[in-house]
């Protein structure tokens, strides 16, 4: 079974990180005095900017959760349509090869779910099995890539297509002022990408899934996560991932390439979830990786910011289309998120 | 402002804003003895500042190892603060004089 191609789509409203601090300042300096600080916590992200759903303007007339969903389930749509129909060109193929669809989100609620929706505005075929996913967050661009690599193990003459399509701008909560809610406010952007998986009886242009792995943390549940409030999700983020990446990452990652018969050495191409600057310099550490092995990731997080799981499907993207490694060699796809978890897709090129 | 002043704002703010529900010592160090993760000693630092209306160093911040340290952090900012008021007080003083 192989990834064919990847697609993505960015919603239009880009707006540069100073653009974003003067627009979040005036709403600090309600509760907080030295906003200066505040200012450089944004910048130590070290994102440029992010794309937004709606116009930076319209933020202020979400009142309500349910004004904030609304907007998630129709932007959702826009651009959960433009990139499966991108990724399917990229693959050669059209809406009527798809057999399954997994939607993978963890920024909005939907019934019918966006896949739903996706098959009439897609006219897709109404045999296609459709798998629509909440809640893995960060670690759901990797496992959606595994869990569609297993449905083709399966059915090895079949086309799964995964989507990912998060727009966290509209999860921000600005009554929130809490640190956790700041430093979110300057990391993550908005996006979607979609993956065509295809089995081995089919043809395929991009890397071959070898096998995945996932690992679960016990009671790590407070490391990363949402609460629910009255004004929708409220974030929980614990400075516990750069550790959880520190103590477990290089054991697992290991442990997972060990059964193969492989070693880190062994691995050309790392396509890694972003995370923050904290999360990725432990990650570098943690697995020894060689200098620029993770250039992908850092551009993706400089030039976006962090897109949940869209942002491991783009950085995939950006490797296969600018950044191809060699045929025959071996890639290690990975991400971690809330529970606590990691995924980790061993890739051959 | 004395030092016990400064110590009971730490200890409502600690209480209030890290969830730390023990007592708090100034011979206590914050990482160590308060299980304060590198979010939780932002949220500190920012809370305290938002308190006592003051703005600390971020560049010197590893600096503030124990609640001893932070509360003369604090107190040496509130003097700072001070000083241009007291000396435009007394400049005023001798200037009606």
């Amino acid at each position: 079974m192989n990834i064919a191609s990847v697609g993505s789509a960015l919603p239009p409203h880009f707006y540069d990180q100073e653009t974003l601090l003067a627009a979040l300042r005036a709403n600090w300096t309600q509760r907080h005095h030295n906003v200066d600080r505040l200012e450089a916590l944004h910048r130590n992200v070290l994102v440029g900017g992010r794309h937004l759903a709606l116009p930076i303007e319209e933020y202020d007339n979400l009142k309500t959760w349910g004004d904030s969903n609304d907007a998630w389930t129709r932007v959702a749509q826009d651009v959960g349509e433009t990139a499966i129909l991108r990724a399917l060109e990229k693959a050669g193929l059209g809406v009527d090869d798809v057999d399954a669809l997994i939607f993978v989100t963890v920024t909005g609620v939907a019934t019918p779910s966006i896949d739903a929706r996706l098959m009439n505005r897609l006219h897709l075929p109404p045999r296609v099995k459709r798998m629509p996913i909440f809640g893995l967050g960060c670690v759901a661009g990797a496992a959606g890539i595994a869990r569609a690599a297993d449905y083709v193990r399966a059915y090895p003459d079949q086309v799964a297509v995964l989507l990912s399509v998060e727009l966290c701008s509209l999860t921000l909560q600005r009554q929130d002022l809490s640190i956790p809610n700041l430093i979110a406010s300057g990391l993550f952007g908005d996006g979607a990408a979609a993956a065509v998986v295809v089995g081995a009886e089919r043809r395929a242009d991009g890397p071959q899934v070898i096998d995945s792995r996932s690992i679960f943390y016990p009671d790590s549940e407070e490391v990363m996560g949402w609460d629910i409030s009255e004004s929708g999700f409220k974030i929980v983020l614990s400075a516990g991932v750069p550790e959880v990446v520190k103590h477990y990452l290089g054991r697992d990652v290991d442990a997972f390439l060990d059964d193969h018969g492989l070693s880190r050495s062994d691995i050309r191409s790392w396509v890694s979830h972003p995370g923050g600057p904290k999360v990725l310099t432990a990650m570098e550490e943690a697995l020894e990786l060689p200098d620029g092995a993770l250039d992908v990731t850092w551009n993706s997080l400089r030039s976006v910011g962090n897109l949940s799981s869209t942002s491991v499907l783009m950085v995939l993207e950006d490797t296969m289309s600018d950044h191809r490694p060699e045929p025959g060699s071996l890639g290690l796809m990975l991400a971690m998120g809330p529970g606590f978890c990691s995924e980790l897709v061993l890739l051959r090129w | 402002m004395n030092d016990a002043f400064i110590l009971a704002g730490i200890r409502d703010v600690a209480r209030k804003h890290v969830g730390w529900e023990g007592p708090i010592e100034p011979d206590m160090r914050l990482v160590e003895d308060l299980s304060l993760d590198s979010i939780k000693l932002l949220t500190l630092a920012i809370e305290v500042e938002n308190r006592f209306q003051i703005c600390l160093d971020p560049e010197r911040d590893h600096e503030l190892i124990t609640v001893r340290d932070l509360v003369a952090a604090i107190s040496h900012q509130i003097s700072d603060t001070q000083k241009p008021e007291e000396e435009n007080s007394h400049r005023d003083t001798e200037d009606t004089e």
